[in-house]
């Protein structure tokens, strides 16, 4: 016999009227203005991350770019001037303003946000590490040297562009080229001595006009749209507004602090891993250094470049006046893992100045003297890991793929 | 002892109320109604190519610990087969949820969603787990008798249909919805939710650009009202479900809850789920008087059930027997995390399949250390490898915080090392784990070489059982307050 569990008259009126309520006030709240005390907001808990991410964005990152692009403004003549000289070769001014190019770079890197950190291949025109190799540069020069009207150096892949082809071309010891024989580089190899200069000056001339493009490019991506630019900026000061890629301000927030990661995943547990051996490296050496692993093979600069780097963290770090990643930690309290942080950080800058910038020396000579670089850095690495995420409600990179609970 | 037409003895009587019949709609809506949502979920699920970054892609799979203490591994599927895979479940919730082969399909489905689940450690979800347990019962349970394609048919073709259900059906539904709640506020019963307001302090503060709401969710007091609001839903949501004066409030009570879970956190269909679940708590009949009342106006066809032949006998042996033994399952495994010591929100016995859902923030760094073996000729060094090696940054944020998948991709590492020819290594961590905002502090013991910890192929189930002494003691000192603003003496900047 059919049992009804509650004999009684129909309900649905009270349930149906609460739940046409409940989605009035949903639809409400969907279509509250975000400006009522959302993305456009100042105000938020006191602590201004609006105007730490346009303060990041503008004066530390667009900053450090332009400065990039001034420096290799003054690489481009360099190279230009040494390859006018009656022996062109690309060396005499065109090492230190390489070195001071690539120094700066280092700075950026330790900052890749906005046209920097996407899959444009705007930053790997610039500096395509860990994808370098010599061999495709002088195939560069090799193609250069075989159609010389029709060469453009911007259509060639990143590996024969930016600064890292720009090292072999400014450092190579001599003309040698690192190809294979397999590969072919007969417009190359059947010049002289002085037709091979020439050939990797003309290249050299092409590569760092292109550089200079290519960071260009970037500063002007960046740039306020008021300024002409393409409105980098713009997106991280109006996150969570019309027309920012970033759909909340955490979400930019977010994409801030990732850049700080490159310290843990790249400079860390890439370059000074490999290079004091203290993971897997080229010359399987445990504990012990491994100098082949060097970011610049030709011009031996890792620890300026480490140093470099490190100080770009810093400047993302700190940013500027009471806006940056230290000064939000301070306003929840943390004062204490800011302060750490910045003691591991400086006592890592400390270490690497220490070494006095002669890498084959350190790493044959004062070993010790790099692992205390690297255990400084590392310290760093774990507090950003752990407490620094909880604490501001941040994400480690790449790891939102799928949902909690 | 019954007098064989009355019921005397209680368990009889529990026997034969479990067996009367109810009305089959309101288990027949929700099947439908989660058979659609599971769909939606699974489709969902393939557009945001998680197939593959969270099946298929991963260089390595975090495997539970009777899978590798009996098989090593499971098989898993490339990027095309589980996009297949994933659209078949979807394919299989659809007929669930129009009630066609719904049985069927919803057994296929539970199998399929739980093998692919079961693949990697750092896939699981509470939610996930109810998915399957949902998915089992509306296999086992007649769940098509109303609301179905099936029922429609058989009334179209004038063939006798059931349109009743055994209350035990409905009851094994109800009592596995009401534990995910009542579990859920259990595991809320400690001092950083109830005290301290953490995680949700953190997670709140971190959503301060909230339309509306923003400027108050960074304040401690906020983060611990919305805790104590949270704790007191889980833990008498279902009996304002169950009491029908308290009903329509109570629902509507689910559905905001559920709508703030799913504005503030990246919960999937959790927040869809609950609030059907949560309609297994109605009146048996409630569809059918809902589309009544509606019928009555006009507007849609409906039917009354039919009425059944006679007044069943008591519940079988064997189903009251399997009934009995899955409520007991239920309650049992969540609990068994009061069997280990220490803090289960930091050492993570028994974490899983217990419901604790949303109940700690936690982030760490681990680096492993392994030590060559005699016989290599870098004998006595130390290697550092980072788990980056081995995992995505996804996989690498859930293991963090858990000793035993640390463990597990230490017995890795020394399996990879082994099998490059370093021979026998012994494989440590350094690990510095942040608990719901404080201080990072070390989670495992670094001396211990976590190769030759108890776990891994092989291992007995009791030495999986025992507790991890290698995992060091958690916090004692309270979260903190995020709130509490320093003085403004420099403006903090250097």
């Amino acid at each position: 016999m059919q049992q009804r569990s509650h004999p009684r008259q129909p309900p649905g009126r009270a349930l149906r009227t609460l739940i046409a309520l409940a989605m009035a006030c949903g639809a409400a709240v969907g279509c509250v203005d975000d400006e009522q005390g959302g993305p456009a907001g100042e105000v938020d808990d006191g602590f201004d991350r609006a105007g730490l991410l346009s303060a990041l964005a503008s004066d530390v990152v667009l900053t450090e770019l332009k400065a990039a692009a001034s420096k290799a403004e003054t690489l481009a003549a360099a190279v230009k001037a040494d390859c006018a000289a009656t022996a062109p070769s690309p060396t005499s001014t065109a090492r230190p303003a390489w070195r001071d190019a690539m120094v700066q770079w280092s700075r950026v890197e330790a900052m890749r946000i906005g046209p920097l950190a996407d899959d444009s291949g705007r930053r790997d025109a610039v500096y395509a590490w860990p994808v370098t190799n010599a061999c495709a540069v002088d195939q560069g020069v090799a193609a250069l040297l075989a159609d010389p009207s029709g060469f453009d150096i911007s259509g060639q892949l990143t590996n024969r562009r930016g600064l890292d082809a720009l090292e072999w071309l400014v450092f190579a010891p001599d003309t040698e080229t690192k190809c294979p024989p397999q590969v072919p580089l007969d417009a190359y190899t059947a010049l002289d001595e002085d037709g091979r200069r020439a050939a990797r000056c003309e290249y050299a001339t092409l590569a760092a006009a292109d550089l200079q493009a290519s960071i260009d490019a970037l500063v002007l991506a960046m740039q306020p749209a008021s300024e002409g630019g393409g409105g980098g900026v713009d997106d991280f000061a109006n996150a969570g507004q019309e027309g920012s890629p970033f759909a909340t301000r955490r979400e930019a927030l977010n994409h801030m602090s990732d850049a700080l990661f490159h310290l843990e995943k790249v400079l860390k547990d890439t370059k000074l891993s490999r290079l004091g051996g203290f993971g897997e490296n080229s010359c399987d050496a445990v504990s012990a250094p491994c100098p082949e692993d060097a970011e610049t093979p030709w011009a031996r600069i890792d620890l300026q470049l480490i140093g470099a780097q490190l100080a770009g963290f810093r400047a993302l770090f700190v940013g500027t006046e009471a806006t940056g990643f230290d000064d939000w930690l301070a306003h929840h309290g943390q004062q204490a893992l800011s302060d750490e942080m910045l003691a591991d950080l400086d006592a890592a800058i400390a270490a690497n100045d220490a070494l006095g910038g002669d890498l084959d020396g350190t790493l044959s000579l004062n070993y010790a003297g790099f692992v205390e670089v690297y255990d400084h850095t590392r310290a760093v690495g774990v507090n950003l890991k752990s407490q620094f995420l909880t604490t501001l409600g941040l994400d480690l990179p790449s790891s939102a793929a799928g949902d909690n609970d | 002892m019954t007098d064989g037409k009355r019921p005397t003895q209680p368990v009889d009587r529990l026997r034969r109320w479990l067996a009367a019949p109810v009305d089959a709609a309101s288990l027949g809506l929700l099947r439908a109604l989660l058979g659609l949502a599971l769909a939606a979920g699974m489709l969902r699920f393939v557009a945001e190519g998680w197939h593959d970054a969270l099946i298929a892609a991963p260089r390595f799979a975090f495997q539970y610990g009777l899978v590798e203490a009996w098989w090593g591994a499971l098989a898993r599927p490339d990027a095309q087969t589980a996009e297949l895979a994933y659209l078949s479940l979807a394919g299989l919730a659809l007929l669930v949820g129009v009630g066609w082969w719904a049985r069927p399909a919803a057994a296929l489905f539970c199998l399929l969603f739980s093998w692919l689940e079961l693949l990697d450690v750092t896939n699981y979800l509470n939610h996930y787990v109810l998915v399957s347990l949902l998915t089992a019962l509306l296999a086992l349970l007649p769940s098509d008798r109303a609301c179905s394609l099936r029922a429609w048919w058989a009334r179209r073709r004038g063939q006798p249909w059931p349109t009743t259900i055994p209350r035990a059906a409905l009851i094994a539904v109800q009592v596995q919805v009401a534990l995910v709640y009542v579990f859920a506020a259990l595991a809320k019963l400690q001092p950083d939710w109830l005290v301290h307001g953490w995680p949700l302090h953190g997670w709140l503060t971190a959503r301060v650009d909230t339309p509306l709401v923003g400027p108050w969710l960074g304040r401690h007091d906020v983060a611990l009202v919305a805790s104590w609001a949270g704790f007191l839903f889980d833990l008498t949501i279902v009996g304002w479900l169950s009491w029908r004066r308290t009903r329509p409030v109570a629902y509507l009570a689910v559905l905001g809850f559920h709508a703030m879970t799913h504005v503030w956190f990246n919960i999937g269909m959790f927040p869809v789920l609950m609030p059907i679940a949560a309609t297994v708590f109605f009146a048996p009949d409630w569809p059918r008087r809902w589309l009544g009342s509606a019928a009555r106006r006009g507007r849609i066809p409906t039917s009354p059930p039919t009425a059944e032949a006679a007044l069943p006998g008591p519940l079988g042996w064997l189903p009251t027997a399997a009934l009995t033994a899955f409520i007991a399952l239920l309650v049992l495994v969540p609990l068994r995390h009061l069997a280990y010591p220490g803090d289960v929100l930091w050492n993570e016995d028994g974490m899983r399949w217990a419901w604790k859902v949303m109940v700690r923030e936690k982030h760490g760094a681990v680096m492993f250390r392994v030590r060559f073996g005699p016989d290599s000729p870098h004998a006595g060094k130390e290697r550092l490898v980072a788990p980056a090696r081995y995992l995505d940054a996804r996989q690498e944020r859930e293991m963090a915080g858990q000793p035993d998948l640390i463990a597990q991709l230490a017995r890795h590492i020394a399996r990879d090392f082994a099998a490059r020819g370093h021979g026998d290594v012994a494989v440590y961590a350094d690990t510095r784990v942040s608990l719901n905002g404080r201080k990072a502090r070390p989670l495992i013991d670094p001396a211990v070489d976590l190769a030759r910890v108890p776990g891994g192929p092989g291992s007995s189930v009791w030495a999986m059982a025992t507790p991890s002494t290698w995992v060091l003691p958690g916090p004692t000192e309270p979260p903190p307050r995020l709130d509490r603003r320093p003085a403004l003496a420099d403006g903090g900047h250097r």
